[in-house]
């Protein structure tokens, strides 16, 4: 039955709808109701939905954690790589999505698919190796410049330097994933401390098999020091191994987490003397509480 | 019969938003970031809001941007501005864990209350738009009744049911579906400026 005006039972019905809290059998007959496009109960759900979008708004803002920026775009590479949003169902905002059995399987996609980009990125790489280094052997049997040689030789030299970096990010990440596609799984943000406030170190913590993948962004060690990660439980410190950051201070480790560790409260990274230490000196340049 | 939504009812910020999500649905990762960069603390507040642990809050928030890359194809001008479609989104994600009972919620503080964390969290690029379009759904919620704005928050933080708020208030079902109808039409016309797309 179309309304030719609003009666006070369809408004209540618009109201309740609009904040989901029709039950469910109410819900379906006033869809079944808007079916028979009844345009003034569909106008009044439209004005109230409009009203329940807006009370959000109200709510104070709070900046969530920095890490979880990066998570979300290690999940949407992950995402991008199985399968195209444009392929996703539609679903009609603002109705309450479903979630599809395509979509599960998507999120657990083997790692396998995930790398293949990588793997055809590094192919396109190594086939523009190989073009420039034939090109440069053409150039030298035509006697050319040495200007223009030593040109392509640095960007020979820069495009290795780009494949190393791709590959290893790449490494990297699929790490990452390995965790978050875990059963339980923990983030432990490390913070700078007072020689280095601007560093930073996450732990992706895979909790079913004691295992952790360690990022980290530290200055560049001075000479003859080395960059230590510690696990700290309430009766010790204990090394968990040397992190050595790359040119641009960027370390990733990979560690099993020792048998019978206990529990541990903290993580910590120090510079230490080369070759490690045994129990930490100081300074702390990151760290993190577990809980 | 509504009208359609005029484009010129979109501000530049909002327009600036719409075109980030077209370019999400084409696929554009960076397209996301930024719109995460933009909107993730307005929708981060909502969901702890619901969820009320932090924790819980992360893994929501984290679900709705994946939703939201997902489904941006889905996203319609006509029927919401970009950071409503976001918030809802994130409000039906934070009941639906909710609802999981997989956790218990331990944050019942009113919304009043998080005010304080509105002054000192607001980020400088918050703009005036946003702040007066708070400022208008603030006094609208301080118009209602406390029992409209007890039912409305029960339904709208909670996702509680008419039944299951009348259970809780102690109420007959027939008074909680009133004042959700009276609550729910004096929001309507305090925020009719921002409705009608003035603000």
């Amino acid at each position: 039955m179309k309304h030719d005006r609003i009666t006070r039972t369809e408004q209540e019905n618009a109201a309740l709808y609009a904040l989901g809290a029709l039950s469910q059998h109410e819900a379906h007959a006033f869809e079944a109701h808007l079916g028979d496009d009844c345009q003034v109960c569909d106008a009044e759900l439209k004005q109230f939905e409009k009203v329940v979008a807006l009370l959000g708004e109200a709510t104070a803002s709070v900046p969530p954690s920095s890490y979880l920026r990066d998570l979300l775009t290690v999940r949407v590479e992950r995402e991008a790589q199985t399968a195209s949003p444009l392929s996703a169902s539609v679903i009609r905002f603002p109705e309450k999505p479903a979630v599809t059995p395509q979509k599960i399987a998507a999120a657990r996609a083997p790692f396998g698919k995930m790398l293949l980009p990588w793997a055809v990125a590094a192919a396109l790489l190594m086939a523009l190796l190989a073009t420039v280094t034939v090109w440069l052997a053409q150039r030298r049997s035509q006697g050319l410049d040495k200007d223009a040689i030593a040109a392509v030789q640095r960007e020979n030299s820069d495009l290795r330097d780009q494949f190393a970096n791709e590959t290893a990010k790449s490494a990297e990440l699929a790490q990452i994933n390995s965790v978050l596609t875990a059963t339980r799984w923990q983030i432990v943000p490390m913070a700078g401390q007072d020689p280095a406030p601007e560093s930073s170190a996450k732990i992706y913590w895979d909790l079913p098999a004691a295992r952790w993948v360690v990022t980290a962004d530290l200055p560049p060690a001075p000479e003859g020091k080395v960059y230590q990660l510690w696990f700290v439980t309430p009766e010790a410190k204990v090394s968990a191994g040397l992190i050595a950051p790359d040119k641009k201070g960027h370390g990733f480790k990979v560690l099993e987490l020792p048998p019978g560790i206990g529990n541990i409260a903290a993580a910590a990274i120090t510079l230490e003397p080369e070759g490690g230490s045994q129990q930490p000196t100081m300074p702390i340049y990151v760290l993190g509480k577990t809980s | 019969m509504e009208s359609p939504r005029d484009s010129r009812e979109f501000n530049t910020r909002d327009q600036d938003w719409a075109a980030l999500i077209r370019r999400v649905a084409d696929g554009d990762q960076s397209a996301l970031t930024t719109l995460y960069d933009a909107t993730s603390r307005f929708v981060f507040g909502l969901i702890l809001r619901v969820v009320g642990d932090r924790a819980t809050a992360e893994e929501v928030l984290l679900d709705v941007y994946t939703q939201a890359w997902r489904q941006a194809a889905s996203y319609d001008e006509q029927r919401g501005a970009p950071l409503a479609w976001l918030m809802t989104i994130a409000r039906t994600r934070g009941i639906d864990r909710l609802r999981s009972g997989r956790y218990e919620r331990h944050n019942k503080e009113p919304l009043e209350s998080m005010g304080d964390v509105t002054a000192t969290t607001s980020s400088p690029e918050e703009d005036s738009v946003i702040a007066e379009r708070r400022g208008l759904v603030h006094s609208a919620l301080d118009a209602l009744s406390t029992e409209q704005r007890e039912v409305i928050e029960l339904a709208y933080y909670s996702g509680l049911s008419h039944s299951e708020i009348a259970l809780r208030l102690g109420q007959p079902l027939g008074t909680v579906k009133t004042r959700t109808r009276l609550g729910m039409m004096k929001l309507r016309e305090m925020l009719r400026p921002v409705l009608e797309g003035q603000i």
